[in-house]
């Protein structure tokens, strides 16, 4: 549509957009032009030998077995639970998505410490049964897939819940009317139309697995993210590091890819209240088996850790109100803001621009903001601390010919650094939600307000701003949770000594100080439950 | 005569390789009403979008007030050329009360004088108690006469309506006709409405632009569109009616499978040609004494009268109303039809008029 074009100062909205799509796609291109760097054959000849091929086969074998695993729980979950009735199920269906709550690293060293040779369950173990031996071990391959399996099969659950509850109902109940038994319907109908909603579920779950740090560090899995943490600070070697993660990224992208193509098959035609459908009740041994089957996920993968993580923490009340916790909860909280601050307004400011101005680079620059969410926070990391080090060098060197400047690097390894990669790489989150938010305002109010002579920052002021602080609240809000839960990046970009809750939680798990943990993790918990009731209001 | 509002000359709209406006003309009088009515996708609504500034024209002109605003190169922006727009949707703003809408564009005025025109406006269109609800709090018909009283507050040099009614259900469309009849009328405001409805069209507008693929087909009175239609697609579009195979002969006489239908003096040097005529339901009165039969192939219900679809002996379709309380005949009998043509359109087969004639 050919529009109003040149009433809007578009030249400024153009670089803006355009300023911050590159932002974005720098650290991404230097991590893909590291091959260009000296390669450092000693240290990949120490990666082929020892760990290349072991953290492909692991980070494959990670990966195809979540996937799976999410896929039998989250899908099975999500249709028991909209289209049946059992007992519990009115509320199952809203608590099964409390799991995304616990971040699976915190899953990780709860499941870890009930089951070690001290922890309770092999010490009962030992007394009534003589041995412990029959308790798999969760310190393995398999171990990482059930305990991330566990963290993430919310989003399967979720997407697929929404699939089957909209989209296919009336074929679903077509289906039944024509004869069909529940199987097949479920088998040969549920199942292929939402297929998009799976796909895209089992992407978000594959790009969370590859980005995982915590989990796989605690278990001792060899995965993609270690060996670059291991290769960075183990040899010291950031180019080696940042040419072992273009692999990671190239397949990152492959699934961000695919998961972007997968939204376009997501068509909602109903807006009614998804959750208060009533199901078709089951009777007797059906209806038992489903409400313990769901159970059994809920209490393994929310309610068994949320209590142990309580236990733990009133083994040891009065750390509640020690300097030590109150400082990394600030940390935290600085950090959130600060990242989901910068986020939100880069956000908006895409967004807005490719609503002004009408053209096609803008979507594109918007669609190209969003990419950080592809990248794996290790791989974030080793780009931006490539680029921070090169500016900084640049820097100093003009500090030093002007002012005799002698001290050290001013950018790599401080906040801003650190914000500013947190930014980059949860812009897609608060984008999605203010895009959102301004897809549900018309475009004819803008032509109401043109018709007046309200442009650029008067419309945004008289117009937008209104009916969209809602969403750019909901947006900011997601992406400051999401940045005090992230780990890799966080870890790998802070300053010195500088500990938030995730970080304070790696140093303390990687001693095997269940115990202490615990209250780091459980205000990480107590944080990361707020957005599920704003989701849950949405919903309903 | 009074002033002319707007003139469009040779419009050209094009979008990609798509004409959306094919040399499109037309021109308002001040104070009058007037409306583009077409299906939907003719580019009716492209035409009014580029009127308000919305779009820029690839070629010809806009003028409104004897001032250009739209032309190959040269697009004065809506907020310049002093007119109105009524949305399909309304665009009322949701974070703003009753009286901000309104008020939105004459915010430039001082406050005392806003307020006693907002309160004007509120009066006029009866909703002066609703001054501090919100938009969701109000009906459909509440909804559009603040729309209209935000459109008005500026003093529009014109309004444009696009769809006004296609938001409300069909009972209240009928009652809010005529209430927004009135209240244009009442403002004196030119108006052009854009709608795919006929009933709209005939009951709003003094006059009528039927547009058809990007072109306006032929401008007129209600009347003239739908008794003397110019073109076959103007026929076909308004009202509902059947198309009869004839031939004229040497007489200058209509000849077609119902008999003669009528005789022209001047349609004798036409003797020979294959013309089609348009037949109005109203055109075909069921008479059971007639000797001319036809086979009932649907019958249609409809209230006050039923609706015929007859199948003549060469298979050509036409149309007949009977009243709902003359006995049914069903669907396969043959019943007697009589022509009673009060005026015939008759048509070349390639769909230009050949003439028109009272009988």
């Amino acid at each position: 549509m050919k529009a109003n074009k040149r009433h809007f100062q578009s030249k400024s909205w153009l670089f803006l957009s355009f300023g911050i799509a590159g932002l974005v796609l720098t650290p991404i291109l230097v991590v893909l032009g590291s091959w260009l760097l000296p390669v450092q054959m000693p240290h990949w000849q120490h990666l082929m030998e020892h760990l290349l091929l072991s953290l492909v086969w692991q980070t494959g074998a990670l990966l195809v077995g979540v996937c799976l695993l999410t896929f039998l729980i989250g899908v099975t979950l999500a249709w028991l639970c909209s289209q049946y009735r059992f007992p519990g199920s009115a509320w199952l269906k809203r608590g099964l998505i409390l799991p995304f709550a616990i971040p699976a690293y915190v899953s990780a060293f709860v499941f870890v410490g009930l089951l070690d040779y001290s922890g309770p369950l092999r010490t009962g173990a030992r007394i009534f049964f003589g041995s412990d031996a029959w308790i798999p071990e969760i310190r393995s391959l398999p171990g990482g897939i059930f305990i991330l399996s566990l963290a993430l099969f919310p989003y399967v659950y979720v997407l697929s819940f929404d699939a089957f509850s909209t989209q296919g109902r009336s074929s679903l109940e077509a289906a039944r009317s024509l004869g069909s038994s529940s199987f097949s319907v479920f088998y040969r109908l549920a199942i292929s139309f939402a297929r998009p909603w799976i796909a895209g579920a089992l992407c978000l779950v594959s790009l969370e697995v590859l980005n995982d740090f915590g989990t796989v560090s605690i278990v001792g899995v060899n995965s993609f993210t270690t060996a670059i943490y291991k290769v960075w600070f183990g040899f010291f070697s950031p180019t080696t590091a940042a040419q072992l993660s273009s692999f990671l990224v190239i397949l990152a992208f492959l699934i961000f890819y695919v998961e972007q193509r997968s939204r376009q098959g997501h068509r909602y035609t109903s807006s009614t209240n998804l959750l208060q459908r009533q199901g078709i009740p089951l009777r007797g041994m059906q209806a038992l088996g489903a409400s313990f089957y769901a159970l059994t996920v809920f209490v393994l993968a929310f309610l068994l850790p949320l209590a142990q993580l309580l236990v733990w923490v009133f083994m040891d009340p009065w750390a509640i109100f020690s300097l030590e916790l109150a400082q990394i909860l600030f940390h935290s909280l600085v950090l959130g803001i600060l990242a989901a601050s910068l986020a939100t307004l880069a956000a908006l400011i895409v967004c807005l621009a490719a609503r002004y101005v009408p053209r096609k680079s803008l979507r594109r620059s918007q669609q190209i903001a969003q990419l950080g969410y592809g990248i794996p926070g290790s791989v974030m990391a080793i780009g931006i601390f490539l680029v921070m080090v090169r500016i900084d060098h640049g820097l100093v060197g003009i500090l030093e010919k002007l002012f005799d400047y002698t001290g050290p690097l001013l950018l790599t390894g401080t906040i801003l650094s650190m914000v500013v990669a947190l930014g980059i790489r949860f812009l897609a989150v608060a984008s999605s939600s203010i895009d959102a938010g301004l897809t549900r305002i018309s475009t004819r109010l803008d032509e109401v307000g043109q018709l007046y002579g309200t442009y650029g920052w008067q419309q945004f002021r008289l117009i937008h701003w209104p009916l969209l602080k809602g969403s750019i609240a909901s947006g900011f809000f997601l992406v400051f949770v999401d940045v005090i839960k992230e780990m890799p990046l966080t870890l790998m970009t802070r300053p010195f000594g500088w500990d938030s809750l995730s970080v304070r939680i790696y140093g303390l798990t990687s001693e095997g100080e269940w115990q202490r943990a615990a209250l780091p993790a459980l205000c990480l918990v107590l944080i990361g439950m707020i957005p599920l009731f704003l989701f849950q209001q949405k919903r309903s | 005569m009074s002033r002319t509002v707007l003139e469009v000359k040779d419009l050209q709209f094009r979008i990609g390789l798509h004409t959306v406006l094919n040399s499109v003309s037309l021109t308002l009088r001040e104070g009058s009403i007037s409306c583009l009515l077409g299906p939907s996708g003719c580019g009716k609504t492209t035409l009014l979008r580029c009127i308000a500034g919305f779009e820029e024209v690839d070629d010809g002109s806009i003028i409104l007030n004897q001032k250009l605003v739209s032309s190959r190169d040269r697009s004065i922006p809506p907020e310049k050329r002093k007119i109105g727009v009524l949305f399909q949707d309304y665009a009322l703003f949701p974070h703003m009360t009753v009286a901000d809408n309104i008020g939105f564009g004459i915010r430039h005025l001082p406050k005392s004088e806003r307020q006693e025109k907002i309160r004007h406006l509120l009066q006029s269109v009866d909703l002066l108690s609703y001054e501090m609800r919100f938009p969701h709090e109000l009906s459909g018909g509440q909804q559009q006469r603040v729309a209209l009283a935000r459109a008005l507050a500026p003093e529009p040099e014109l309004l444009l309506l696009d769809e006004p009614f296609s938001n409300l259900d069909q009972s209240l469309r009928e009652k809010l006709k005529h209430e927004l009849k009135v209240l244009l009328e009442t403002f004196a405001v030119t108006a052009l409405i854009v709608t795919h409805n006929q009933d709209e069209a005939f009951d709003m507008a003094d006059e009528i632009g039927v547009m058809a693929a990007g072109r306006i087909v032929q401008w007129g009175s209600a009347y003239d569109l739908y008794h003397r239609p110019k073109s076959r697609v103007v026929a076909e579009f308004l009202g509902t009616g059947a198309f009869l195979p004839a031939t004229i002969d040497p007489k200058g006489c209509l000849e077609s499978e119902l008999g003669e239908l009528v005789c022209a003096e001047d349609m004798k040097n036409l003797r020979g040609n294959q013309v089609t005529v348009l037949l109005r339901p109203d055109d075909i009165v069921h008479d059971d004494e007639s000797p001319s039969r036809a086979l009932v192939k649907r019958v249609a219900f409809r209230g006050m009268y039923r609706i015929y679809t007859l199948a003549l002996p060469s298979g050509a379709e036409i149309q007949c109303f009977t009243s709902s309380h003359h006995e049914i005949h069903s669907v396969g009998t043959l019943i007697g039809i009589r022509l009673d043509l009060k005026h015939a359109v008759i048509l070349h087969r390639e769909e230009t008029l050949v003439e028109e004639m009272e009988s």
